[in-house]
């Protein structure tokens, strides 16, 4: 059964089957339960009263309490700072792929409709460069390897990332690395050759094998799964010699099955899962049981281990964390504004996925078009015209190549989107509420 | 009665717990801005509707910068 649910401006109630009625204040970020009475205010004829302490004084009726919360400013919420550098680069080190995989983003085959063998690494150095000049020291620089499977090229990732390294050191900038690989082609010589980055591991597979051999196919057509596994197994072995290491999968209509997919990499000692919906997926089915899907294993995950466990899960860590920091996230991710991605050609794109997009080019070289960024640089959750919606700070205004892919323009969001996004924003919020106030709640009452 | 006892309780575990009518302590508010005080003022006159739970804080804002939906851009 799904919970009721209430609106009024910038604070939105719900029911709990279980009867529990929680609160969430949209600007101010606060997580609260509310009375049965201030549930039954939100429908009922109020006189509208202002902030100021008289009104204050007066404000005893649940009419008033709403008003009067409604229009507060928490004095400890601030909004998102990106800044105005770049501080995270995804890299193509090569646009082609071994695998062959159903809903690949990256032109169906990795190669975004240009195939190109190994990125140019001399190439790459000045860009680096040009990006880490502009920063202060203390700042943090990420840099996410990308394909195409990067590890067809892991020479490049050896080269860029020590090359960044070095200048680590002259500049006193801290950077770190990802990689998202799809596994099979780790073995002893790609640890050997990442020694010193200690790269984050991002690990695509969608399931348990069976299920992953259907949607992640090598080019033979033949499964991807147990060299996938083979390659998990020597990353756990070489933990010392990686950062955080995460499964990542990806849902769509033709695999659904998120519960059977927890449930097969629970035996893994990763640190995270990261289960997110196909960016070119709008059916409204699958969409509801994604969502479905993604309220079971949030279930499986709390009962099992309480808020760690829970946020073994990317997208409820993503919301307690902006919850817990009590910063507006006005922008769903840094794209065009503190990300910038590379591909292959060494030309730069607003986005890892916009890079066969021509229309998208930002720059080349360490020659930024600064017309084309301009545009991007506002926040998000007003180009994409999120207005009043209640989960805007908590969710960015959405993913620009999912609205693009989805209705054809970059600002225009699918209904299926903000469904899913607000429905697990819920669940996310419910989770919250119980491990904040843990030991309070639990309706105990003292007897008065 | 009883569910306004639950929230009394809650309020004094709560974020903007307050001296006035809850039995509770100022102190964890620290200095209060006016704002804040406006809002302690705020939840004493909610007592019995609205209790805020308290943020663990700590948060980095920078876990909250480049999050995305197509790759894990965050979480490091
Ligand atoms: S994209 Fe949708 S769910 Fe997200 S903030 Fe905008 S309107 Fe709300
Ligand atoms: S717009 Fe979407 S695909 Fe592009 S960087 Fe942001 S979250 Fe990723």
């Amino acid at each position: 059964m799904s919970p009721l649910i209430r609106q009024y401006k910038d604070i939105v109630a719900y029911k709990l089957p279980q009867g529990a009625l929680i609160a969430f204040h949209a600007r101010n970020l606060e997580v609260a339960e509310i009375s049965e009475e201030l549930w039954e205010a939100f429908v009922s004829e109020r006189v509208p009263v202002q902030s100021d302490f008289q009104s204050l004084q007066s404000a005893l009726s649940p009419q008033s309490a709403l008003d009067v919360w409604n229009n507060v400013d928490s004095p400890s919420v601030r909004d998102q700072d990106l800044g105005s550098e770049v501080k995270t680069l995804t890299i193509n080190v090569t646009q082609i792929c071994n695998l062959h995989c159903h809903y690949c983003a990256a032109g169906g085959d990795g190669t975004y409709g240009d195939p190109i063998r190994q990125i140019s690494i001399e190439k790459t150095f000045p860009q680096i460069r040009f990006f880490m000049d502009k920063l202060k020291p203390g700042q943090k620089f990420s840099f996410i390897f990308l394909g195409g499977e990067p590890l067809l090229y892991p020479e490049a990732i050896r080269g860029i990332g020590q090359y960044a390294l070095s200048l680590e050191k002259a500049k006193n900038i801290q950077v770190s690395f990802r990689i998202i690989t799809n596994g099979t082609l780790i073995d002893q010589r790609f640890v050997d050759l990442m020694e010193g980055l200690s790269p984050s591991i991002t690990l695509s597979m969608d399931g348990d094998p069976a299920t992953n051999d259907l949607v992640r196919p090598q080019k033979n057509g033949r499964g991807s799964s147990e060299q996938a596994l083979l390659g998990l197994d020597v990353l756990l072995k070489n933990r010392k010699s990686f950062g955080s290491i995460l499964i990542h999968s990806v849902f769509n209509r033709k695999n659904l099955n998120v519960v059977q997919a927890y449930r097969f990499f629970q035996q893994f000692a990763v640190d995270g899962f990261d289960f997110t919906f196909d960016v070119t997926e709008k059916d409204e089915q699958a969409n509801l049981v994604f969502i479905e899907q993604m309220k079971k294993i949030a279930q499986l995950a709390f009962t099992a281990g309480g808020e760690s466990e829970l946020r073994r899960i990317a997208f409820f860590d993503g919301i307690f964390s902006t919850l817990d920091a009590q910063v507006r996230k006005v922008n769903h991710c840094g794209s065009g504004k503190s990300l910038l991605s590379i591909d292959s050609r060494n030309q730069i794109f607003s986005c890892p996925l916009m890079v066969s997009h021509k229309g998208e080019q930002v720059g080349t070289g360490i020659e930024l078009n600064l017309q084309k960024l301009e545009p991007l640089q506002a926040p998000l959750i007003g180009m994409n015209n999120c207005g009043r919606c209640w989960a805007r700070n908590l969710c960015g205004g959405g993913c620009l190549y999912n609205h693009k892919a989805t209705t054809g323009d970059a600002h225009t969001k699918h209904p299926t989107y903000c469904d899913r996004t607000r429905s697990l924003i819920f669940e996310a919020i419910s989770y919250y509420k119980q491990t904040r106030a843990e030991g309070a709640f639990h309706g105990e009452d003292s007897g008065i | 009665m009883a569910k306004i006892a639950v929230f009394e309780k809650l309020k004094a575990g709560g974020r903007l717990a307050t001296g006035s009518g809850a039995g509770t302590s100022d102190a964890a508010l620290g200095a209060p801005s006016e704002a804040q005080v406006v809002q302690a003022h705020g939840t004493s006159h909610f007592l019995g509707h609205i209790l805020i739970v308290k943020p663990k804080g700590g948060g980095s804002s920078s876990e909250v910068v480049n999050q995305g939906s197509c790759v894990p851009l965050g979480g490091d």
